[in-house]
């Protein structure tokens, strides 16, 4: 019995050829390295502008607008729920006219940034909610206009839960940029799949695990200090 | 003659709350007079905030007028509101402190949105921002963040921000309900000497008599959104003529131990 499972062809194609592997896993690295920069770049800083205007545009908020709230908040949640490698497909058509290729990286970055953009929305207009109204109070009291209390008072007093927010979208990121390899994009999760699975052999899988996690565990690690020494005055 | 620097004119107020309109002021007049310290007194819901937020246009009046500083401020543009409230200070009872800015940037904020109309060099800014300081008695916390502060303390920094666009009024909104006794007493003297050394009027809403005793020149009574009383503390409290003012007189002795608690 014991003989039968040492035989199983996932222990024996253990043997890996680190000449070849190397270089792939490198590649590997920085291709999910660059498409989830480059994601958090554009949905981080889209998701922001959209989070503040859902929240400028709630009811009774600095811009209410009932109207474009609606229209805005359907969209979100609408994309929101979708599986992310059924939007992947369903946004070809886009991703060909924007990137100008269905298949690749930078194919893979637009939905994603799209995914992002829709996420990074929801998790600043929740925190933007938790601000007191006394303090928008009192800067609209001393003269200040509603554009300057979002930017000088109400984005900053959110900073330290926003920034643990993102790392928490860093994470999605990384969830969705393993999906990017069924569209050409590489990355870990295509080197997980090509390599490992596909060939029974777990440990490239495990390799590729353990890169996310120290990557993944990197960021939060950063995020958490940040939030900290923000939250450490407030 | 002294000059009124706030005047209600027949102002009212709606409010819609669940589709239900709530009048929180009722064809209200009132007058207060340049470097009194006015005290407004009556129940929760009574529309004492409403009315002090009306001064500076943080709610807008539906009918009426008032006037700040001989400027009607109903309808005004935003620009010119902004001047207004240059000269138009408020502590409110939770503070209302920029936690993410130190007690030095709470107190510079007013002062970088009015740069315009005050029109200060960066070096005198700083004299008056270590001044105000000074004045509330913080020296030495200009650093600090509020969450590091006591109730006491952030207040000061509510005052000295309040302070320091140099107004003329300095609306008080139940600036000391969520202090102890003692600290309570410390910001009365303290607005005392803004009032008395800064020429400041004062506004202030309160539940705790004793501090209207304490410093209000005159007092309101409201009730319902109405003005029901206006005078001097003695004149009111000597002989409550509406039924809010006697409720009020009555929990007053009570509280002050001039009479038990019947129940």
């Amino acid at each position: 019995m014991f003989n039968l499972l040492v035989q199983l062809p996932i222990w024996q194609s253990n043997k890996i050829d680190w000449d070849t592997m190397t270089p792939a896993l490198l590649q590997a690295i920085s291709e999910t390295l660059y498409m989830v920069s480059i994601t958090l770049a554009i949905g981080g800083v889209c998701g922001l502008i959209l989070g503040c205007v859902l929240w400028c545009t709630r009811k009774g908020s600095l811009f209410s607008n009932p109207p474009i709230y609606r229209v805005l908040e359907f969209v979100v949640n609408l994309i929101r729920p979708v599986p992310f490698i059924i939007f992947l497909s369903a946004v070809q058509p886009a991703t060909i006219a924007v990137v100008g290729t269905s298949l690749g990286t930078n194919a893979a970055i637009f939905p994603m940034a799209i995914f992002c953009t829709m996420a990074t929305s929801r998790i600043v207009e929740q925190s933007l909610i938790n601000v007191d109204y006394g303090v928008i109070e009192a800067s609209f009291a001393v003269g200040a206009s509603r554009i300057r209390t979002l930017f000088e008072v109400v984005i900053p007093e959110v900073l330290p839960p926003l920034i643990l927010g993102y790392a928490f979208i860093f994470i999605g990121i990384m969830d969705m940029s393993a999906m990017a390899g069924t569209i050409g994009g590489g990355g870990l999760g295509d080197f997980a799949i090509q390599y490992g699975y596909n060939k029974f052999n777990p440990v490239i899988t495990w390799i590729s695990v353990v890169i996310i996690l120290i990557i993944v565990q990197c960021v939060q690690q950063l995020a958490n200090f940040i939030s900290r020494k923000l939250l450490s005055r407030n | 003659m002294t000059q009124n620097i706030v005047s209600f004119q027949n102002v009212n107020k709606r409010f819609k709350v669940k589709k239900q309109i709530f009048q929180a002021i009722k064809n209200l007049s009132l007058d207060i007079k340049q470097g009194e310290i006015f005290g407004i007194v009556g129940r929760s819901g009574a529309g004492k905030s409403t009315l002090i937020r009306l001064i500076n246009a943080l709610e807008k009046v539906d009918s009426g007028n008032v006037i700040v500083d001989g400027q009607n401020i109903v309808n005004l543009e935003f620009s010119k509101l902004k001047n207004i409230r240059k000269n138009i200070g408020i502590i409110f009872q939770h503070f209302n402190l920029f936690n993410s800015k130190t007690v030095y940037k709470n107190i510079e904020f007013p002062m970088r949105i009015q740069a315009k109309n005050l029109n200060l060099s960066d070096k005198a800014k700083h004299e008056r921002i270590m001044e105000l300081i000074k004045f509330v008695g913080l020296s030495g916390y200009e650093k600090s963040y509020p969450k590091a502060l006591s109730g006491g303390q952030k207040q000061r920094v509510g005052i000295a921000r309040a302070l320091a666009t140099n107004p003329k009024v300095l609306l008080a909104d139940e600036a000391t309900s969520a202090l102890d006794p003692e600290t309570t007493v410390e910001i009365m003297k303290l607005l005392k000497k803004i009032n008395q050394e800064l020429g400041v009027t004062i506004i202030l809403i309160t539940h705790t008599i004793s501090v209207v005793r304490l410093i209000c020149q005159r007092i309101a009574v409201m009730s319902h959104g109405q003005l029901v009383e206006l005078g001097s503390f003695k004149t009111v409290f000597q002989s409550p003529k509406s039924s809010a003012a006697k409720s009020l007189v009555e929990t007053f002795k009570i509280l002050e131990g001039f009479g038990g608690l019947d129940v």
